[in-house]
């Protein structure tokens, strides 16, 4: 009996509070203005506000996408061409990543 | 004793591990993107007060603000970041080129700010201080944060200038500097649009 109630407990309190709940808005402020002009501006703070942090995260990302776009192309032009190189003559290509063991 | 080198060739196809962008551009990116947060927050909060106070601003009995004469001081910025853009570019070929360019960016930064002390003291002779009213608060508080932030922004060139005519100057030091300067100059139009116009 004791468990019944106590699972019943949190649906009556949703219940109960689904009840006494209204509409809001998301804004606080939005609802309350002086007149059509002051409404706008906040409204329209609201959604510039909003949207900033996206246009900023879209653009660090556009000019990341950008950048790695340019090393690529200045790589691909700097590297050189594999396809006619003989093999076997010649000295091995010796690369940055080259590292001396001494035993 | 025999020394044996070991060559590691580039996978086919693999891709370079080149770094996309300095740890201090990156950090900076990050420092500008929460600046521009706050600048926004503060020119919507004063839209909004103008917008509420009705068709007049500034109110009634307040001091007008110097149209013209900060028009000028704008352009005067806007030269500062074209310098500091030329430095940047002169500093890929060789770091001791761009002591000019950063020097004269850094001279009309400094012309900027101090045309800006100037212009706030004769407003304040004329009565706008930041108790007069919303009007001088939110000028005082828009403007006199980013003459902090353009102050910052001059200690940091005057840092990389000096730099420079020694030839210690890194490059990862002049790129964080240069996209701080260059956000410090390209915010300035806006405000002045939204404060002053």
């Amino acid at each position: 009996m004791r468990r019944a109630i106590a699972g019943a407990a949190p649906v009556a309190a949703l219940l109960a509070a689904l009840m006494v709940t209204l509409p809001v808005l998301a804004c606080p402020v939005c609802g309350t203005p002086k007149n059509e002009a002051t409404q706008q501006a906040f409204v329209g703070s609201t959604v510039f506000l909003s949207l900033l942090p996206l246009a900023m995260i879209g653009g660090l990302v556009g000019a990341a996408v950008w950048r790695i776009r340019r090393l690529e192309r200045e790589a691909a032009t700097e590297a050189p061409p594999r396809a006619h190189a003989p093999p076997g003559d010649g000295p091995a290509p010796v690369a940055d990543a080259d590292r001396a063991t001494t035993r | 004793m025999t020394t044996v080198a070991v060559s590691v060739a580039p996978r086919p196809g693999s891709p370079r591990r080149t770094p996309v962008a300095s740890n201090a551009v990156v950090g900076m990116a990050i420092f500008i993107a929460a600046e521009v947060m706050f600048f926004a927050a503060l020119a919507a909060a004063f839209t909004i007060t103008r917008i509420s106070a009705g068709g007049t601003w500034p109110p009634p009995g307040q001091p007008r603000l110097p149209v013209e004469a900060t028009a000028a001081n704008t352009a005067v910025l806007l030269a500062s970041g074209i310098a500091m853009v030329i430095a940047g570019r002169r500093s890929a070929v060789h770091a001791a080129r761009s002591t000019s360019a950063l020097g004269l960016a850094l001279a009309l930064g400094a012309a900027f700010v101090a045309l800006q002390g100037y212009e706030w003291v004769g407003l304040l002779r004329e009565g706008l201080t930041m108790r007069s009213g919303p009007h001088g608060s939110f000028f005082y508080l828009i403007v006199g944060a980013h003459a902090l932030h353009a102050v910052a922004g001059i200690i940091a060139l005057a840092v990389a200038f000096a730099r420079a005519r020694s030839g210690r100057l890194a490059q990862t030091y002049l790129a964080g500097a240069r996209l701080y300067w260059c956000f410090v100059v390209l915010l300035w139009p806006a405000l002045y649009w939204r404060v002053y116009l």
